[in-house]
């Protein structure tokens, strides 16, 4: 005699990241990104320095200045598309791939609540995208030091920073990242609850990121800019100051959490509703 | 010293201020004469033009005329050139402009002038130096063209020279600014969502518990808490686009029970709605109208219920990259029910996978995934098995096979097995009920011996099949005779007690060649006959 089942005790985040941790697509982004970091440095050691006395120095001239001068330089190098797409990645994925493999049906069927579903899976998507978002500038800190020294952060306006306190500031950094990176969270929920394939999840996170970039640069809309979602991503560039203006970050924090809150809230009531027919 | 010599190239001076020119781009080697103040111990606002003393001379034995000179004011960062740290000391121009000066012909002894130096505003963090540069020559100016040589030094003695800068006074209350505004609305936002997400447990418990209740939608049927399925007036339209005037009907007021210990066959062909049936069945549609119960308990998405369900509905769902082990091991681990309860062993032995089971499923065949997944809707032994085309793929010895597994399912522990097929010819060997749906209607339920022919045979003669129907016309008890319209050589007797040897005998006797006596398939004829005249309509 088989019992009905505890829809809080389904699916549990151990077993949802079992079944994400073994895919490829999880271990190769992981790699990739600890990987990022030497790349970086194996292009700086082969190419030229930059030009001594130039008139303006900018973050890639710094780079190898220090450990902490690298690892910035590889955050603002990721910032813009990097991660836009890692978390689209993790995110689009989490419903579309289930309905692609028709295993969607499985789940629903145990019964997994549609709506813990949706959490659990986002859950699992969040830590990846977060573990992905947190070895990047370890392992470039950790080569930076290695090959650049534990010397002070230098930034492009000539303020500079003890190492320690920016080894601080990068963290503060990364945590305004994965926050700013919600938005990106939520659209990726939204699109791939509404449509079952992976790729249209992903690709079209990523499609709308750079739509938003893109009106960004258009200084006709003038201040409709400031509501867009990417606007204030290199915000965290003032958490690398010797004075923090924290009005920028603190815009950022604030779009990035409404954009995610409707797209996710959305994301919710539509895959309440929808009939599986994947 | 500074060197003025039109057209570039190399100036002819030397002495300490030339020799750090070396490393700066913008102000030539030679053409231009620089001086740095002290670091700022404070954090600086200049407001206005800053000034200078310098004092300009000609030197003895060189051509001299009226000097042209440029002069701006950098602000350099700290760790710049004189910490000869790894970075370059970063030199921003002040106002980004330049003051162009021209003094009368200076004589060998230093004539001392007040230079203005561009007026800006601008901040600056302690630890920066001034630089104020003088130089022959500019980007933005033509400049004398006769060569010459001018000595350019600071006014005063040694030491006491100063840059004089208009500053504005002020204290810095913070360095570090937080603007209260934005972060409050997402404090706000975010306990909103919070007040919203509470307010939402609270009605969905409230709703449930008033839905669980008697006469609630939820609520136990009592006379059906032992029928695995009762189906009432189901029907679903798909809306199609965003018009939805037109919705296709994919079933429509369909309703039939499923008793306990049945293997129930629902029959039709493709497109008939035996599949969107069984994904309401699951949840994973809602009906337009009607109702399903499994166990009395009315079937919503995610409804507890359907834990005593197991299914297999339209193909194989499982993620490529795992063992088909691992996916039914992680499969059960998502209901979070005990392992023990799983029976996975006995539900990998019907699967019949071999080796198999510890390879990656995207290497199994069609046939392999169809056992993994019906071995996968069979872990927990649920109370009801639905599966839906389970022998589409397999070859007939394992359709064989698990026709056996089907059958002693159901007998044993009075547990159901809905079984839905395009194949007549599977539901009657595999069931004892059948509900037979077209074009999303039920049109025929009922036992499978009923529907079968019980006491109808069908005779194959040589020749003379309308003598032959006459001649067991006239036999005593046979119920009825008639000519099959379907086949020329066949006669269908309804023998109504008379035994088929019988029969035989008879037609031998009147000399007839029988060649053969096989059952009369009466579902099969009202199966085929239903869907031909639908068709053809």
């Amino acid at each position: 005699m088989s019992t009905t089942v505890d829809g809080s005790r389904t699916l549990p985040v151990r077993v949802e990241l079992a079944r994400q941790w073994r895919r490829r697509r999880t271990q190769v982004t992981l790699g990739l990104f600890a990987l990022l970091p030497v790349i970086l440095w194996i292009a700086f050691s082969v190419g030229d320095d930059p030009t001594p006395g130039a008139a303006a120095t900018s973050l890639t001239d710094l780079a190898q200045a220090s450990g902490v001068n690298f690892a910035v330089f590889a955050l603002f190098s990721s910032a813009s598309f990097l991660f836009v797409v890692v978390v689209a990645l993790f995110f689009g994925d989490t419903v579309a791939s289930e309905a692609s493999w028709s295993s969607l049906r499985y789940l629903l069927a145990i019964p997994v609540p549609r709506v813990r579903l949706l959490r659990q899976k986002a859950i699992v998507a969040a830590l990846l995208s977060l573990a992905t978002l947190v070895v990047l500038p370890v392992v470039a800190v950790l080569l930076g030091t290695l090959v650049y020294g534990a010397g002070d952060y230098l930034s492009p306006t000539g303020e500079s920073l003890p190492y320690g306190t920016a080894l601080v500031r990068i963290l503060l950094a990364v945590a305004y990242l994965a926050i700013h990176l919600l938005w990106v969270a939520g659209v990726a929920t939204l699109l791939s609850v509404v449509t079952d394939a992976p790729l249209g999840a992903v690709g079209g996170a990523v499609l709308v990121s750079i739509l938003s970039q893109i009106l960004d640069t258009v200084d006709a809309l003038g201040s409709i800019r400031n509501l867009l979602p990417t606007h204030e991503v290199f915000a965290f560039a003032d958490l690398l100051t010797l004075d923090v203006d924290g009005s920028d970050l603190a815009n950022g924090v604030l779009s990035a959490l409404v954009w995610c809150i409707a797209f996710g809230a959305t994301a919710v009531w539509y895959f309440r509703r929808k009939d599986i027919t994947s | 010293m500074a060197g003025g010599r039109p057209g570039g190239g190399g100036g002819g001076s030397s002495g300490g201020a030339a020799a750090l020119l070396g490393r700066l781009a913008t102000d030539l080697p030679g053409q231009a004469a620089r001086f740095s103040t002290d670091p700022l111990a404070a954090r600086t606002v200049i407001a206005g033009s800053p000034q200078v003393r310098v004092t300009v001379a000609s030197v003895p034995g060189r051509p001299a005329g009226e000097p042209v000179l440029f002069a701006k004011v950098y602000d350099v960062a700290a760790g710049g050139v004189e910490s000869g740290g790894a970075a370059p000391g970063n030199r921003t121009l002040l106002g980004n402009a330049v003051s162009p000066l021209r003094l009368p012909a200076p004589g060998p002894t230093p004539t001392e002038v007040t230079v203005s130096l561009p007026a800006v505003v601008a901040t600056l963090a302690a630890g920066h130096r001034l630089e104020v540069v003088l130089s022959t020559t500019d980007q933005a100016y033509a400049a004398a063209v006769p060569p010459a040589v001018y000595r350019v030094g600071l006014a005063g003695s040694p030491g006491t020279a100063s840059l004089a800068v208009p500053t504005v006074p002020g204290d810095v209350r913070s360095g570090t600014s937080v603007p209260i505004a934005p972060l409050v609305a997402a404090g706000v936002l975010l306990l909103g969502v919070l007040v919203a997400w509470l307010v939402a447990r609270i009605l969905a418990v409230r709703r449930r518990r008033r839905d669980l209740e008697p006469g609630g939608a939820l609520a136990l049927e009592e006379g059906l808490a032992d029928t695995p399925l009762v189906v009432r007036g189901l029907s679903k339209t798909f809306t199609r686009g965003f018009r939805g005037a037109s919705g296709l009907v994919a079933v429509d007021d369909v309703s039939f029970t499923v008793e306990r210990g049945q293997v129930l066959g629902l029959l039709g062909p493709n497109g008939a709605g035996k599949t969107t049936t069984l994904r309401m069945l699951l949840g994973l549609i809602a009906p337009t109208a009607g109702e399903l119960r499994l166990f009395g308990r009315r079937v919503v998405a995610g409804a507890p219920v359907l834990g005593r369900v197991g299914a297999f509905v339209e193909g194989a769902g499982f993620l490529p990259h795992l063992t088909g082990r691992d996916n039914l091991e992680l499969y059960w681990a998502a209901t979070g029910r005990p392992r023990g309860e799983a029976h996975l062993e006995e539900a990998l032995e019907i699967a019949g996978l071999g080796d198999a089971v510890d390879r990656a499923v995207r290497t199994y065949s069609q046939g392999m995934r169809q056992r993994l997944a019906i071995a996968q809707a069979m872990l927990g032994l649920p109370d009801l098995l639905v599966l839906d085309e389970p022998t589409n793929g397999l070859d007939p010895p394992q359709i064989h096979a698990m026709r056996e597994v089907l059958v002693s399912y159901a007998r044993t522990g009075g547990r159901t097995v809905l079984v839905s097929s395009h194949l007549l010819a599977e539901v009657e060997q595999t069931c004892d009920h059948v509900v037979v749906m077209h074009r999303g209607r039920v049109v025929a339920t009922g036992e499978v011996a009923e529907l079968v022919a019980g006491g109808q045979v069908a005779v194959t003669v040589a020749e003379r099949r309308d003598e032959a129907v006459s001649v067991l016309r006239g036999r005593n008890g046979v119920r009825d005779v008639e000519p099959d319209p379907a086949d020329t050589d066949v006669v269908l007797v309804d023998l109504g007690g008379v035994d088929r040897a019988e029969v035989v005998r008879t037609l031998v006797e009147a000399g007839f060649s029988v060649r053969g006596v096989g059952p009369r398939r009466r579902l099969e004829d009202a199966f085929l006959a239903l869907i031909g005249e639908e068709g053809s309509s």
